[in-house]
């Protein structure tokens, strides 16, 4: 078996250098496209898989409290020996605790800092109305931001992982007056603050420190009762839920309003709805919980849109993979049979010097492996150095082989078709 | 007997496109003459060459060179049997346009494996005798049509082929030129090599020593 004639190959390359350095080109961006566009398919699948797993086939409900103005009252101010109090906390308990659905407080609040906060923290800031979140308190500037109050089931069922620093520890959800309270804060909050930071704050009327323990990673949503929608956490700032230590208004006020929250379930609303008050009758009968069905008709499912959205996203990303994928090797096969179509005639000389066809075939398929492979080494470089994922990688790999073995097939076919012979008498 | 075709056709085309470019054409030449050949275009001349050259093999028929039968060889033998034993000059040159004299010339010896050394000695040499050395680093564009010829034939010769088949080589070229590469070939079948000449011109035609008129496919006359 003859030898490849690497000098012929190359000798091809630097006579179409334009034409090469176009196709190189347009092979290196092509495959670095579909590596990057592969990447993000990869991410989105992420997504969904991790959204599947996380809410399932399971149904969100809103609970909160709905203590009439009266029960209210008897609680708040008419509680003297503390048993309304004490029964409140244990109903908290029970409901955190219980096995047969999952209860995490969720408790949007705003939390009033010192000092002047950057816009983006603000609250109202994405309705573009937070004129009145920053005032003026005894000469000096003080802002409302964006609070979350959160038990420990709120991180498991919203998956919300943490970047740096720390999660909330059994400790941090107990309170004890005087002390610093750990806060986790979202990732737009990492350029301004870091680990330790302490923070003045006031929280439900209570004057208290804080203390930044941690940051959450980046696409961190929770479901939001106020916005009926997912919401980013990238600008809130998370304060655990707790059990008190001590009975004072700021308690009570606290472990009332720790009540509201989700609930992820897999029974139906009815049934739900019974279970729940049942449980809270057994500490007053008068007491009442509001729950809401994400499925009635003034809801919206908002779980089941982002499913179906996240599952849509993913199958777009497909498509459009297949897509250049196919545009590639289109037009790859077109541009490199135009240059063998411009070489039929040097190939007749050379088979009249004594080349036979496989020499002419393997000086083709060396030009289109030349092209193809230093395409896939520009583009893996390219993914390399983006961090794109050895998926990426492999499946630019894999176009690549594909592109060669389209191309062995295609120019088996059109070398043994083109009528080399024509060039001994080609006037006539 | 050097070569012989025995009851060779040649079939171009299916259906209604069939073209039957040569008719049970029959022919025997000895080692060292200079055939011509002549005839209308489109008589099958250079589809003759074609079988000559085992460029095409025949529909029909047996391509005997000296003894063998070509068609029994399959593609690798076939570009071997024309590397070893023939040498091929035509009225465009043939000539690689992006290439030097010295590689145009060294082509055939790259298919022979022939070693750098020996290739540059056996350039040199024909080129040398082809008055041409002064040109090795030339291309193509750079030389006269007689010049082109010249290096054409040097390449044809660099593998001291036993046969050389020429389609008009003096085609493209003034009368003064073209009377330079006749006297060429008629050296080099001096010194033995056996040469087939397809052409249009009588004169040049007279070069040979077999002379062969062709029609429709088919020899009608021999001389």
């Amino acid at each position: 078996m003859k030898m490849i004639h690497w000098e012929h190959i190359i000798e091809i390359g630097l006579k179409n250098a334009v034409m090469f350095s176009m196709l190189l080109i347009l092979i290196t961006i092509n495959f670095s496209l579909t590596g990057n566009i592969a990447k993000k398919n990869e991410e989105s699948q992420k997504v969904e898989n991790n959204y599947k797993s996380t809410y399932g086939e399971t149904t969100f409900y809103w609970m909160t409290e709905a203590l009439k103005d009266q029960e209210y009252y008897n609680y708040m101010e008419g509680d003297s020996n503390g048993s309304s109090y004490k029964k409140m906390t244990d109903l908290l308990n029970e409901l955190w605790n219980e096995k047969s659905f999952q209860f995490y407080t969720c408790n949007n609040q705003t939390l009033i800092l010192k000092g002047k906060m950057k816009d983006i923290f603000l609250e109202g800031y994405e309705d573009g109305d937070f004129s009145d979140a920053v005032k003026t308190e005894n000469g000096k500037d003080i802002s409302m931001v964006k609070s979350v109050q959160v038990s420990s089931g709120f991180f498991d069922c919203n998956n919300i992982q943490i970047n740096s620093g720390r999660a909330f520890s059994k400790e941090d959800y107990l309170y004890t007056e005087g002390k610093t309270i750990p806060v986790i804060m979202g990732k737009a909050y990492k350029d301004y603050y870091k680990i330790g930071d302490i923070l003045d704050a006031n929280f439900i009327m209570e004057d208290m420190k804080m203390e930044v323990v941690g940051f959450l990673e980046d696409k961190s949503f929770f479901l939001s009762y106020f916005e009926n929608d997912f919401v980013s956490l990238e600008r809130y700032i998370l304060i655990p839920a707790w059990n008190f230590s001590d009975k004072s208004e700021f308690s009570k006020m606290a472990t009332l309003t720790q009540l509201n929250g989700n609930i992820k379930a897999n029974q139906g609303y009815e049934e739900l709805s019974e279970q729940i008050n049942n449980i809270v009758k057994k500490y007053n009968s008068k007491w009442q919980m509001n729950i809401e069905d994400p499925n009635s008709d003034s809801g919206t499912n908002v779980v089941k849109k982002y499913q179906k959205m996240t599952s849509q996203v993913s199958n777009q990303f497909n498509i459009l993979v297949i897509l250049i994928m196919i545009f590639i090797v289109i037009s790859l096969v077109i541009n490199i049979f135009s240059i063998l179509e411009k070489y039929k005639y040097n190939f007749s000389v050379e088979l009249l010097c004594g080349a036979g066809f496989w020499d002419i075939y393997k000086e083709s398929m060396g030009f289109t492996i030349s092209l193809i492979l230093l395409g896939n080494l520009g583009s893996t470089l390219y993914l390399f150095i983006n961090d794109s994922g050895k998926n990426s990688i492999i499946l630019v790999d894999i176009l690549s082989i594909v592109i060669v073995a389209i191309m062995a097939v295609a120019s088996y076919i059109h070398i043994k078709r083109m009528n080399l012979g024509d060039i001994i008498g080609g006037e006539e | 007997m050097f070569l012989t075709l025995e009851e060779i056709n040649v079939i171009y085309g299916k259906k209604e496109g069939r073209v039957h470019a040569l008719k049970d054409l029959c022919l025997g030449i000895e080692e060292g003459e200079f055939v011509t050949i002549m005839g209308k275009s489109g008589c099958g001349k250079s589809t003759l060459l074609n079988v000559l050259g085992a460029i095409r093999k025949p529909t029909k028929g047996i391509y005997k060179f000296k003894g063998k039968d070509i068609g029994e060889m399959r593609d690798a033998g076939l570009a071997k049997f024309r590397n070893k034993n023939l040498g091929f000059v035509l009225q465009n040159f043939a000539l690689l346009n992006d290439r030097s004299v010295y590689d145009n010339v060294s082509l055939p010896l790259k298919y022979m494996k022939t070693g750098a050394k020996e290739q540059r000695k056996r350039v040199g040499a024909i080129l040398k005798e082809m008055d041409l050395l002064n040109k090795i680093s030339k291309y193509p564009s750079e030389l006269s049509g007689g010049q082109k010829q010249r290096v054409a034939l040097a390449r044809a010769l660099v593998t001291k082929p036993k046969l050389l088949l020429a389609d008009e080589p003096t085609g493209s070229l003034d009368e003064e030129t073209g009377i330079q590469i006749m006297e060429l070939l008629r050296e080099i079948n001096e010194e033995g090599t056996t040469i087939v000449m397809v052409t249009h011109d009588k004169e040049f035609a007279n070069y040979g020593n077999h002379l062969i008129t062709m029609k429709d496919g088919r020899i009608i006359k021999e001389e």
